[in-house]
């Protein structure tokens, strides 16, 4: 038997597991918020396909999604196979449970649950998706996050909906969750101010770090964390309503 | 006699990037304790992104620099390491993330290792100096990123000396060894922050930042590899019970040439399949460690490994089938095509894409088993 021929095994791919926050609050049904999560995620679901059969590094995209409201929930019963993925709508109502969600994302970033491909893992993603100021008991449970191996590695990335200056508690939640931690570079928090751009950057977001994330090359003498910093800032910055805000010094927040 | 190979070979991702290979590896001879002669496997990785445009550079001279370092600490060693023992240590305590890092004090050697791994980083960016200021002056990378990362690479070694043995690692890639039993080994201690394509480095890391491990009972084969290679497989252990025993398995039935000729044609094909990464290997086969009675022993060896990887396949198998029982039952209970339905069936279409994978696997590996 040929060494080569002794691990023929699909087993061997490498994952990317990606994560999505939904923020299901009744709020994201004001300027049909909600409806561009619906719009976009079909959308975004052909992309990152193709984005998972091109790299040269074969690995797989996986998708996990949480939604929050009054609680949190699994949409899915465990993380799916991009080429399996199929979105089914989700409705907007209630509070905004974010303490719920952290701790639910928590447990799944372990090795007997979400994390455990055969052939071992690429560094997760975690995209966050708010429109308001999350129900009390957020913080602790962002420590708890905070202490996981896979969420300090994991490219973090925070898109906040119609942030105004008087949400005070939503911009410290989103700051201090889109720090990256181990995976190094400068955190990615996008401001939507004009609603109806959040399909555009809901599909860019998840393009950009798939792509760069599901590959092991690096390119331009920075790293796959920096590199999507860059892209997002470069092209969701083009998106008229959209900003990439600059993080305040004590970083509680953004201006 | 003792066969040993080393060489390393492009990756499929950097032949697609057209990137040059990054790894390096090789065979030296050292002589130690007044005219003793040691045979040592080196193996460095270069980092792939273009900040360590230098990489390949840096991992020749990984190798180079523990080539000069060596002489000194086999002296130590050769005087301190009695019949017997067996050392296996990680990172210094300071440098533990998590208590999966943390290993046993060695008070026999420490100090002389760290003291040993403190040269090769000296060595090693003194070449890099020394090669940094012989090349035209450049406005780019130095001044935004520094010299030292322009030369970043892992670094793994492994000796055998006269009645003694030692091993030791900087970053990610595999030491994964056989005794003379055929039982498979992995002498290193593991360092969780080598993973998910993140490792440690010469251009960062220091002496307390390497793992090492040694004893008195050489491992009758040992193999060095680079993480493109060793990431093709599950775990270190796997890499050992597969990979390095199919080598020593074919080296007795076919000739240590064929064996040559195979890894030069096999780690490329790998990396095409799987990791994408530059692949490199060092390794030695001590033949007569194998009496005729352990190499009747190989088989039940290699049944033994593909035993214990069958039966998690099969237990994989069993979770897999239940969970497709399970979320079957609660779609038939949901309204066909509701939210909560569409939602399950791709839940299930995953599920039903590694019960296949896994049925495959389960095949080959009880074809495996058989043969």
């Amino acid at each position: 038997m040929a060494l080569a021929d002794l691990r023929p095994r699909p087993s061997a791919r490498r994952r990317m597991n990606m994560f999505y926050l939904l923020d299901t609050s009744g709020s994201m049904r004001y300027n049909d918020c909600i409806g561009s999560v619906n719009r976009a995620m079909p959308e975004i679901v052909g992309i990152l396909r193709e984005i998972s059969d091109s790299n040269h590094d074969q690995s797989d995209i996986y998708l996990s999604c949480i939604t929050f409201d009054n609680e949190a929930r699994e949409l899915y019963d465990a993380p799916v196979d991009v080429k399996d993925f199929r979105w089914a709508d989700v409705k907007a109502e209630g509070l905004t449970n974010l303490k719920a969600a952290f701790d639910l994302l928590e447990a799944q970033l372990q090795s007997g649950a979400a994390m455990s491909a055969p052939a071992g893992h690429l560094r997760p993603a975690v995209l966050l998706l708010s429109d308001g100021d999350p129900d009390d008991g957020w913080e602790e449970a962002l420590d708890r996050l905070q202490a996981n191996l896979w969420f300090r590695q994991a490219y973090k990335i925070a898109i906040a909906i119609g942030c105004k200056p008087s949400n005070i508690e939503m911009c410290r939640a989103l700051t201090r969750f889109a720090r990256p931690l181990d995976a190094g570079g400068e955190p990615v928090i996008i401001s939507i101010d004009q609603l109806d751009r959040l399909y555009d950057v809901i599909k860019l977001v998840s393009s950009t770090v798939s792509r760069i994330g599901s590959s092991n090359a690096a390119a331009g003498g920075r790293s796959p964390a920096q590199r999507i910093r860059d892209a997002i800032v470069n092209d969701a910055g083009n998106i008229v309503g959209v900003n990439i805000p600059s993080m305040l010094d004590d970083g509680q927040g953004w201006y | 006699m003792v066969l040993t190979h080393a060489s390393y070979y492009p990756g499929a991702s950097h032949i697609a990037n057209s990137k040059p290979v990054q790894d390096r590896a090789a065979v030296a001879q050292v002589v130690y304790g007044g005219g003793r002669k040691a045979t040592v496997l080196l193996l460095a990785d270069g980092h792939g992104s273009d900040v360590h445009y230098l990489s390949d550079v840096g991992a020749e001279m990984a190798i180079s620099a523990s080539v000069e370092a060596l002489p000194d600490v086999l002296d130590i060693l050769m005087k301190r390491i009695v019949r017997g023992v067996a050392v296996s240590r990680g990172v210094a305590d300071d440098r533990c993330v998590s208590e999966f890092d943390r290993t046993p004090a060695d008070p026999q050697c420490e100090a002389a290792m760290r003291m040993f791994f403190a040269r090769i980083n000296s060595l090693w960016a003194s070449k890099v100096l020394c090669d940094w200021n012989s090349r035209p002056r450049m406005s780019n990378a130095a001044s935004l990123f520094g010299v030292a990362r322009a030369y970043g690479c892992t670094l793994l070694g492994a000796v055998r000396a006269e009645g003694f043995w030692f091993a030791f690692q900087l970053g990610d890639g595999a030491c994964v060894a056989l005794d003379a039993f055929f039982r498979p080994f992995v002498p290193v201690p593991p360092d969780s922050r080598c993973r998910m394509s993140q490792t440690t480095s010469m251009c960062v890391h220091d002496a307390n930042d390497f793992r090492y491990a040694y004893g008195s009972d050489i491992p009758a084969a040992l193999m060095l590899c680079s993480d493109g290679l060793a990431d093709c497989f599950g775990s270190p252990s796997e890499l050992a019970s597969q990979f390095l025993a199919q080598i020593v398995r074919d080296t007795y039935s076919a000739g240590f040439a064929e064996v040559e000729e195979d890894i030069a044609a096999s780690l490329p094909a790998l990396s095409g399949r799987f990791t994408g990464d530059d692949m490199s290997i060092a390794l030695w086969i001590d033949t007569e460690a194998f009496s005729p009675a352990h190499l009747s022993a190989m088989s039940p060896g290699l049944d033994r490994a593909v035993g214990g990887e069958l039966s998690s396949a099969l237990a994989e198998m069993a979770a897999c089938e239940e969970a497709i029982d399970r979320i079957s039952r609660q779609i038939a209970e949901l309204d066909p095509g509701c939210d909560e339905a569409v939602r399950k069936e791709s839940v299930l279409s995953t599920m039903y894409r590694r019960q296949s994978e896994l049925a495959g696997i389960i095949e080959n590996l009880k074809k495996d088993k058989h043969t």
